[in-house]
This record gives C-alpha cells, structure tokens and sequence, in this order.
C-alpha cells in the first residue's frame, strides 16, 4: 500500500470516515478534529505497520495529511 | 417527590428495541442457543456450550463508525438502548443537559477489548505496544462516558458495579439522585458482554452454568424448575428513563410507571453463595416497600432475580414466602432470566423493564422451563404468560459479594 492509502486508511478508520474523503490539505487538528488522544492512535497505528517507532515530538510537529504521507513516505 | 419512568430501551438476545424484546417475552421465545466458538479454542474445551448471545449486532448500523471502534461491544450496547429510550421518551437532552444524568450498571466492564489487548501484549511480548485505547475501553465506567459524551447529558455521570444486581443498583442510586435533587431525568442502562474466552471460562471453573442441555439450549434456563443447573450467561442492555414527575408532566410526557421504592443491603455471607435462610432477601423487600410506602399486601407481581442455579432460586423462593406469608401463592412471580439468560449486570434493568410493562398492561411474562418447581412451589409462577391487576410490582436483584437490592414499582397514577 502506497503511503497516501496507507495513512487515509488508517485515519479513517480512526474518524470513521471514508478513506476516500481525506483531502491531503486537510489540518489534522483543525479539519479532521484529530485530538492529542487520536494523534496517539494514529502514531501507534503507523507504528504497527511500518514496525518503527516515532517519537512523539516528531509526529505533534504534523500539521496536515499531507505532512503526514510524506512522513510516512520517508519511513518506508 | 414521584419518579416516573417515561421511556424503554433494549438490546437483547429475543429483539432489539424495547417492544420487540416485550412480544418475545410474552411469546416465551428463549434468546439461548449453542455457543458460538470463542477464541478460536475448541468449544469441548468448556463446560458450559450454551449462552444468550446477541446475534447480528451490526454496530455501523447504529453508532457513527469513529465512536463504535472507541468502546467495547457492552457500551455499544449501552449506546444503542440508551438512545432507544431517550427516543422513546422523547427527551430533549440538549433542553436541559445539565439536569440529565446517567447511571450505568455493569458488572464486568470492556473484556472483551482488555482480552484482546492482553493476549496480544503477551503473544508479542511488547509492553510498548499496549492499543492506547485499551484503558478508556476496559473502565467499567466507559459506557457511562460514552452514553454522556454522545447524548450531551450534563448531569451526574455514575456507574454502579455490584455483579450481577448492577443495574438494579443504579436504577436505586438514580432514584435517590433524583428525590435528591442532583438531576431531574437520568438515563439509566445496564449492559454486559462478557462472553469472551476469559470470562466464559472463569463462570465454568465456578461451576455456576448449566452444562446438562446443550443438546436443548433453550431448555437450560429454567428458573425455579427441579432439574435447573446453573444459570445461562447472556449479554445485552436495557435502558430506562426516569424522571421527577414534575419534569416528565411539564414537558407532556406519560409515564409509563413510577419507580417508588429502593432498598439496599448486605448479607456479609459469602462471595459467591446466597445465606441459605433468605431473610436478607427477605429483608431487603420489606425495606424497598417501606421506602415505597407501600403495603405487602398492594404487591401483585414479583420479577425474580432468580438465574436457574439450584442454590439461588430456593433461597429466593423462600424469601418470597417469607414476604408474602399467607399471600405468598397469590402474588404472581416470572424469572426474565428464563428467556435471556443471566445478563449479569444488565439483568436488573431488563427486569425492571418487564416490571414497567406488567404494569402497564397487566401481562406477565412466562417462566418457560418450568415443569416442576420442586422446593420453589410458589403459586404465581408459570411457564406460561398470565395476567392480572397489578398495581404494584417488586424487582429483586442479588450479586456476587454478598449484596442485595429490591426496587418497587408502581402503576402510573
């Protein structure tokens, strides 16, 4: 699964929104409602995936999804 | 100061949704069947191989995706009979959040997700990978949380764990809360899932559950009846809506019934095993009805807590005896426990929900099973449906830990 999927997936499971509806300008906090417990979630969802671990700092510097693709992107 | 119930919900093993749930009852459909294979373990592995489990709970057809993955399968329960019965009421939460309680009953809380959650934590031998959602899933307080979070109630969030008389409990607390003055409607549930691998197992070990008739399931409950042996683990929730009078009446509402006494009390006997003479339960009526004030002889149904284990019912049918005396074989009796199995900490609630419709109507449920009650000869039970005037109805609801509770309910006046 390419990073985009991957992450949108992965997020909208967590919101329980369709994948497909995730726009990569979408901000995290602000758009998507993606709270400090959510943010959590998703960081250990990614870990499971990927079998890295992301240090939180780095993931509370994300703003938006695409921020998150490219993050994700570069982990692969 | 009156307190009213004015709305019903149900998810449960006979039909979703309060009235659904009431024509199964009175039809005497039996919400028991084989068990479905847990955990991927051998079902010859257990003892018992029979439960009431709700088949084809679909939570997306309820609950918004985002909120369903949040909580265990016994608060999506919560969440579904909640709404039901705020529905039913036509309560508008929102009008007066910080006036609206809720009090949840449960008596084993997220197994279902904290099983899960440990297995993998073991399988993997990672500490470091624990589903961050683990602890707000496994409280026992989360469908409480979950039911004020999405319904906007602003009032006392509370949840009562006391084993299988939960809900009977909160429904009390949340009768006092409200005479009290803390909340003037609270949304009461009680809700358990806990047909999972560990719990399943540890009701086996205890040698609680029937084990003799898993070639007839819907046979095994069978409350008060010679051959009973054990009680038939169930799951689901029933919710009820109460009110101060003087709130449902200024918002036009009906009440359904009034919830007019509560007693609560300890046996300080056994974790596990009811003090054989059944004068604490005998206690615990007389103290529910005085608070009611509400004479013995008024009373004219009995929902018995009765679970179809041999030790339990003919304590309780002696209790009853000694309550009623003389009019012990006229006060008609019915064990909801007897078509869904021992919800546990749900139970309290779908008996009330059987008792607030038994006065409504003046239908009570049947005990099927019941063939020969033995030493619970007792002549208001029945295996079949029966009617009658009833204008007052006695909940009884004991758990584990030793501890009782009686609610008395009454006609709508």
């Amino acid at each position: 699964m390419d990073p985009r999927q991957q992450v949108t997936t992965v997020l909208g499971r967590l919101l329980g929104l369709d994948p497909a509806s995730l726009q990569l300008e979408q901000r995290l906090r602000e758009d998507l409602g993606v709270d400090s417990v959510l943010a959590i979630e998703l960081v250990y969802e990614l870990e499971e995936v990927y079998d890295r671990t992301i240090p939180d700092d780095e993931i509370a510097a994300l703003e938006t999804v695409q921020d998150v693709v490219a993050y994700v992107g570069a982990l692969a | 100061m009156r307190v009213v119930v004015t709305g019903l919900g149900a998810v449960s093993s006979i039909g979703l949704g309060a009235e659904a749930f009431w024509s199964a009852a009175m039809t005497g459909r039996s919400g028991v069947t084989a068990l479905e294979p847990l955990g991927g373990f051998p079902l010859e592995a257990y003892r018992c191989r029979i439960a009431g489990q709700v088949h084809g709970f679909d939570p997306a057809a309820h609950l918004h995706p985002g909120v369903a993955r949040k909580v265990d399968r016994y608060a999506q329960f919560a969440l579904v009979a909640s709404a039901q019965a705020i529905d039913d009421a036509g309560l508008d939460v929102a009008a007066t959040a910080e006036r609206v309680g809720v009090y949840a009953g449960a008596g084993m809380g997220g197994m279902i997700f904290g099983e899960r959650a440990y297995d993998k934590l073991h399988a993997d031998q990672r500490p470091d990978r624990v589903h961050p959602r683990f602890v707000p899933a496994i409280t026992l307080n989360s469908a409480a949380g979950i039911v004020g979070i999405t319904t906007g109630a602003r009032g006392p969030n509370i949840t009562v764990s006391t084993a299988c008389s939960s809900s009977a409990h909160a429904l009390g607390q949340a009768l006092l809360a409200l005479r009290g003055g803390l909340a003037d409607a609270v949304v009461v549930v009680g809700a358990e899932a806990s047909i999972t691998p560990l719990v399943f197992a540890g009701f086996c070990s205890l040698r609680t559950m029937s084990s003799s008739f898993e070639h007839a399931p819907e046979e095994a409950s069978r409350p008060f009846d010679v051959d009973r042996d054990g009680f038939v683990m169930g799951e689901g929730a029933a919710a009820l809506i109460l009110e101060t009078e003087a709130h449902a009446s200024a918002r036009g509402a009906a009440p359904r019934a009034e919830l007019a006494g509560y007693a609560a009390t300890g046996e300080a006997h056994h974790m596990v095993i009811p003090k054989p003479d059944g004068l604490g339960m005998a206690r615990t009526m007389r103290l529910a009805l005085a608070h009611a004030g509400v004479a013995t002889d008024a009373v004219g149904y009995v929902n018995a807590h009765a679970t179809s284990t041999p030790a339990g019912d003919a304590v309780e049918a002696r209790a009853i005896r000694e309550v009623f005396g003389s009019r012990a074989d006229e006060v008609l009796v019915s064990a909801t426990k007897a078509l869904i199995g021992h919800t546990l900490g749900a139970a309290g609630a779908f008996g009330a929900l059987a008792c607030v419709r038994t006065l409504q109507t003046g239908d009570v449920h049947p005990t099927v099973n019941l063939t020969d009650p033995g030493d619970c000869a007792l002549g208001g039970l029945s295996a079949r449906a029966q009617r009658g005037e009833v204008d007052v109805a006695v909940l009884n609801a004991f758990g584990f830990g030793s501890n009782n509770a009686s609610l008395v309910f009454r006609r709508a006046r």
